[in-house]
């Protein structure tokens, strides 16, 4: 063979493996080079680790890295080219189509197939392995929902990590998930018996029908042989089934190696006068050699036997396996194109840690898992009443950590996973969380992996952020989202960024780089320091903060000087401007220029919804509300055809005002006795409560009282982040207060204090601060907690965050609180005593004055027109915004003035058939 | 007369001049929804001798509320936030630093004997829908380049 001038790379397969190898090699010299990837799929490299997510959400984009690397020069991506025979003599790739493609290097990267059930009726089952398999079980879950007219039995096949994942997504599709598996229990590859049981009953819990321990015989048909109608099992059971998921492990495509094996069996066979059977296999030296459950057998470079052919990934059979996960796919990529520049990277063996969130379960497992070695202990915590099991794998001297289990919670798997093979910094009894342990934070060494899927040491990541030359320019990286793209650690499953984060935090530390809390281009200074540097000095407007505090930008003047001037702010520092002012003065909040400051929903005091219109929520404390102002709320949302809808914080809202209507609207409310419910500030918005000693026959105190008591006292105070409180009678918790900023719950003593709780995106429960309190030390307590809040907390940081990351956290804070560490006790009492005195209703102080009501207006040319472009659509009996489409195609239509509203469309499609009705 | 934003205002476009109201209307940096003929505009006033008009409809999310959003400044040039996502736009081109394909329209204003008034292509028939062959959002609109070049 002549030496080609460029050399030529050819890549078999277009999978996560095929991604890397090309990633890996472009971020190496990739001068001289090219690639070419042939994958049979219509798709680019995509994500198959998400592919769940795909399942649920078909739209969803899975592709891997920048879509750029695939117009790289000397990058070439070839899509629907399915290798499946090679010339070695030539060294060429044949595809399917008959294409031929010269290599100099081959790198087989073919993955796997998902294994199929050899029973009756398979055909009719569908497998989980590719985007298009996906979507066609997406498509028949909604089509026999719809068919059938009830919710669908599905039925996977395999309790392993993906068939849970399958049934998680079919649950979420609507379908009644139904999981068969051979097994004894549940994920059998990384999970003990203990583990295993533990995810079983989490899993029923979230309504996954689960039979364990029985094998399928067939698939049942209806007599036409088309539909799904069972899963018989091989103990005569018939499970209903409308469709059927198998996902019972993957096999190695390794059909091109064996293709070239067997026409080297049949040419052995040939010479020695036989036919290929009757030629044992030990007779003839295959071509590759292979595992025995399939798999192209490499050595640690991820050679094959055939010189110049590479394999990565799930087709390659390392040590006697072959798995089917992405780091090691990843290490191996990288290995290949490490080798292929002509270095020396070696493969260690299978990195199997796994962790991943089953239908709202968290399930890790990494290193002996089974503690399988000699010697190896287990230190086990099962909790089977709260479905958690924790397990520690160590050497037999109880140090060396080997592995673990946790199923429930996993919280320890981030920090112990990179300690694998490691001396405990502490017993590891300390490790198991659930069980109350305490480990003491640790200090990873440079050589330990922390983000496995990528492969990536915590030396990496150290010198990343200290410039130590393994980026671009050399230039230290000390932000999270920069570490990630420069490391790439992280950036596959995620389950190593808190460790990430601590790491990056502790070395920033460590070099003296103060991370910058500055607000903004306009301050240096934080939140908390400007709140105290303004309560300081006694300031009380915006001007006079900007003026002392802000960064002076410089003005071009007409005659070519520059002067330097105080900033106007922007959209970060004047709304924390506006909070401070409020909190320390509680004035009127527009007045005075700071109306000028106010975030999108304090400056109409009303909540701006995507249209442009705005909801109202009045005040309704503790949730308790007479009949009669019901009644008010009914007639003024009929008045002005508002939506209404009962918020989860035991409110109504009231949804869809144009902005000059507010003052109108709150008119009516005021005059009944309404007032604000803040549901637009930073502020406190409600306080939430059960029914309480008065009417619940188990409460203990009168927790309604007393969360009027609260909801009066706090109503408009303006903090860092909104506020939310709750208030239950007794233990049962009804009123869910633990998941709030301040949450109070009746003892037969008094109330406990719990503080720093958090509902949405980062649940948080709140901790106990203090016990069995009167009436008058709660509401001190929660004074000085609150105010304390207001004057260090960073902006938009909820309670629960502060906690975590005040210096000191939770114990600091009830210093302050209880014992008064700081002395400042009394001045954070008379603060709020201030904010009580000086507190008054927001919409009432509005309508009181001409010259308020002017910031209403719709038009400042014409405050008689409406906003003609609000078009409303009638939905289940009440007005909802228009889609774009839905307005677009009245408006064509001409029949329908804008700002109407037209009928209720289910897609945007039939659009232009609302205007037709309107007209008929 | 004083044209206060002559970047908007170029020559080979006829514009029309129309009476928004009095500079002492305004209050300083709170915009204001303005109606001229059919056309949402919003203008905003940073000084009496330094005013804004851009289009009302939010290039992000077609809503008309670019007047109730945050004014501020990025070294000196005035910025305008978008009240629903928070998206920053130069007052004196409309572009968006944080994301170059949207742009809000931008429109000259003059002061005279203490009245605003907002510079409008000549004959663009007002309608504040985008669709619209003549509104300013639409690329096929002839005045638009004008308007807010």
């Amino acid at each position: 063979m002549t030496q080609h001038p460029i050399r030529r790379i050819v890549v078999a397969g277009g999978g996560p493996a095929a991604h890397r190898f090309v990633e890996a090699m472009c971020s190496r010299d990739a001068t001289g080079i090219s690639i070419t990837v042939l994958t049979e799929e219509a798709h680019q490299p995509y994500d198959r680790v998400a592919l769940s997510s795909a399942l649920t959400d078909t739209g969803v984009d899975l592709a891997l890295g920048e879509p750029d690397l695939w117009v790289t020069g000397g990058v070439n991506l070839v899509t629907g080219a399915r290798v499946v025979d090679l010339d070695l003599q030539t060294q060429e790739a044949i595809t399917s189509d008959g294409g031929h493609y010269p290599y100099d290097e081959l790198v087989l990267a073919t993955g796997s197939n998902a294994a199929t059930l050899p029973i009756p009726g398979n055909e009719h089952t569908h497998v989980y392995r590719t985007l298009e398999d996906v979507w066609t079980i997406n498509a028949q879950v909604k089509e026999l929902t719809a068919s059938l007219g009830r919710t669908i039995n599905a039925v996977t096949i395999g309790g392993g990590l993906l068939g849970l994942e399958a049934a998680a997504g079919l649950q979420t599709l609507g379908a009644n998930p139904v999981v068969i598996d051979g097994g004894n229990w549940l994920m059998g590859t990384q999970l003990d018996e203990g583990a295993g049981q533990a995810m079983g009953r989490l899993v029923a819990d979230k309504g996954l029908e689960v039979h364990g321990g029985v094998f399928p015989s067939s698939v049942i048909t209806d007599p036409d042989g088309g539909q799904v109608t069972g899963v018989e099992m091989a103990d005569g059971r018939v499970i209903p089934a409308d469709m059927v998921v198998v996902s019972i492990g993957v096999r190695p495509r390794d059909d091109i190696a064996r293709a070239l094996n067997g026409r080297a069996k049949t040419a052995a066979a040939e010479a020695a006068g036989k036919t290929p059977e009757e030629l044992a296999d030990e007779d003839y030296d295959p071509v590759f050699r292979m595992g025995a459950r399939g798999g192209i057998v490499i050595d640690e470079t991820c050679a094959t036997d055939v010189d110049h052919v590479w394999a990565v990934g799930e087709v390659a059979n390392f040590d006697g396996k072959s798995v089917g996960l992405v780091a090691p796919a990843n290490t191996m990529a990288e290995i290949v194109a490490d080798r292929l520049h002509g270095g020396d990277a070696a493969f260690e063996g299978f990195d199997t840690a796994t962790k991943l969130k089953l239908s709202g379960v968290d399930v890790a497992s990494f290193g002996d898992a089974f503690a399988a070695g000699d010697g190896a202990l287990e230190i086990v915590y099962a909790d089977p009443a709260r479905g958690v099991y924790q397990k520690v794998v160590v050497s037999d001297d109880a140090t060396t950590l080997l592995g673990g289990i946790f199923v429930g919670d996993a919280a320890p798997y981030t920090s112990l996973r990179p300690l694998l093979g490691r001396e405990l910094p502490a017993e590891p009894g300390a490790y198991l969380s659930a069980a109350g342990g305490d480990a003491p934070d640790t200090e990873l060494p440079d050589d330990a992996v922390l983000c496995s899927c990528n492969n990536v040491s915590a030396g990496s990541i150290r010198d990343a952020v200290n410039g130590c030359g393994s980026c671009e320019g050399d230039s230290p990286v000390q932000e999270l989202s920069a570490l990630k793209g420069c490391t790439k650690a992280g950036t596959q499953c995620g389950s190593c960024v808190p460790m990430l984060k601590k790491l990056l935090e502790g070395e920033l530390t460590k070099s003296g780089i103060t991370v910058s809390r500055a607000l903004c281009e306009h301050f240096e200074l934080s939140r908390a320091e400007l709140f105290e540097a303004v309560r300081a000095v006694g300031l009380t407007s915006s001007e006079q903060i900007l003026t002392r505090f802000g960064t002076p930008v410089e003005v071009a003047q007409p005659g070519g000087d520059t002067i330097q001037q105080a900033p106007l702010g922007c959209d970060i520092c004047k709304p924390v401007l506006a909070s401070i002012l409020a909190s320390q003065h509680t004035e009127y909040l527009l007045d005075g220029g700071r109306g000028t400051l106010q975030d999108t929903n304090d400056r109409a005091l009303a909540n701006m919804q995507k249209n442009g219109t705005y909801s109202v929520v009045p005040r309704i404390p503790g949730g308790e509300i007479t009949p009669e102002k019901l009644a008010v709320i009914a007639r003024v949302a009929e008045t002005y055809g508002l939506y209404t809808k009962i918020t989860g914080a035991l409110r109504i809202d009231l949804l869809g005002a144009r902005l000059e209507q507010l003052p109108e609207i709150w008119k009516e409310l005021v005059e009944a006795g309404f007032e604000s419910g803040h549901a637009y500030g930073k502020a406190l918005r409600n306080v939430k409560s059960c029914v309480g000693s008065t009417w619940c026959r188990y409460g203990v105190q009168d927790s309604v009282a007393m969360a009027i008591e609260l909801e009066l006292r706090y109503r408009g105070l303006r903090s860092p982040h909104k506020l939310k409180m709750g208030v239950s009678g007794c233990a049962r918790e009804c009123a869910e207060a633990r998941a709030k900023d301040v949450g109070v719950i009746a003892t037969a003593d008094g109330w406990n204090l719990y503080v720093g709780g958090n509902g949405g995106a980062n649940p948080a429960h709140a901790r106990l601060l203090a016990k069995d309190l009167d009436d008058a030390t709660l509401i001190q307590y929660i004074d000085r907690y609150l105010m304390y809040y207001i004057r260090t907390a960073d902006r938009l940081q909820r309670t629960a965050h502060w906690l975590e990351d005040i210096h000191g956290g939770l114990d600091h804070v009830s210093d302050v609180v209880i014992s008064d560490s700081l002395g400042i006790a009394a001045d954070l009492e008379q603060a709020m005593a201030r904010h009580v005195d000086n507190y008054q209703d927001e919409w009432a102080a509005t309508l009181e004055d001409p010259e308020r009501l002017r910031r209403f207006r719709s038009f400042v040319n014409a405050p008689q027109e409406k906003d003609e472009s609000i078009v409303n659509v009638n939905e289940r009996g009440m007005n909802r915004p228009a889609t774009g489409a839905e307005a677009a195609a009245a408006y064509e239509e001409g029949m329908v003035p804008l700002g109407a509203t037209i009928p209720v469309r289910s897609g945007a499609a039939e659009a232009a058939a609302a205007a037709e009705q309107v007209r008929s | 007369m004083t044209t206060l934003t002559a970047e908007a205002a170029p020559a080979a476009v006829d514009l029309q001049w129309h009476r928004v109201c009095q500079v002492d209307e305004l209050e300083t940096a709170w915009g204001e929804a303005a109606l001229i003929d059919n056309l949402q505009i919003a203008v905003i006033r940073l000084s009496p001798s330094r005013i804004y008009a851009v289009d009302q409809r939010d290039p992000a999310t077609g809503a008309c509320v670019m007047s109730r959003g945050i004014v501020g400044d990025s070294g000196s040039r005035a910025t305008l936030a978008s009240p629903l996502h928070k998206e920053v736009y130069m007052l004196d081109t409309g572009e968006c630093p944080g994301n170059t394909g949207l742009r809000l329209p931008t429109f000259p204003v003059q002061v005279a004997d203490g009245a605003v008034l907002v510079g409008l292509p000549d004959g663009s028939a007002r309608t504040d829908h985008p669709d619209h062959p003549d509104h300013p959002d639409n690329p096929d609109t002839p005045g638009r380049s004008g308007a807010a070049a």
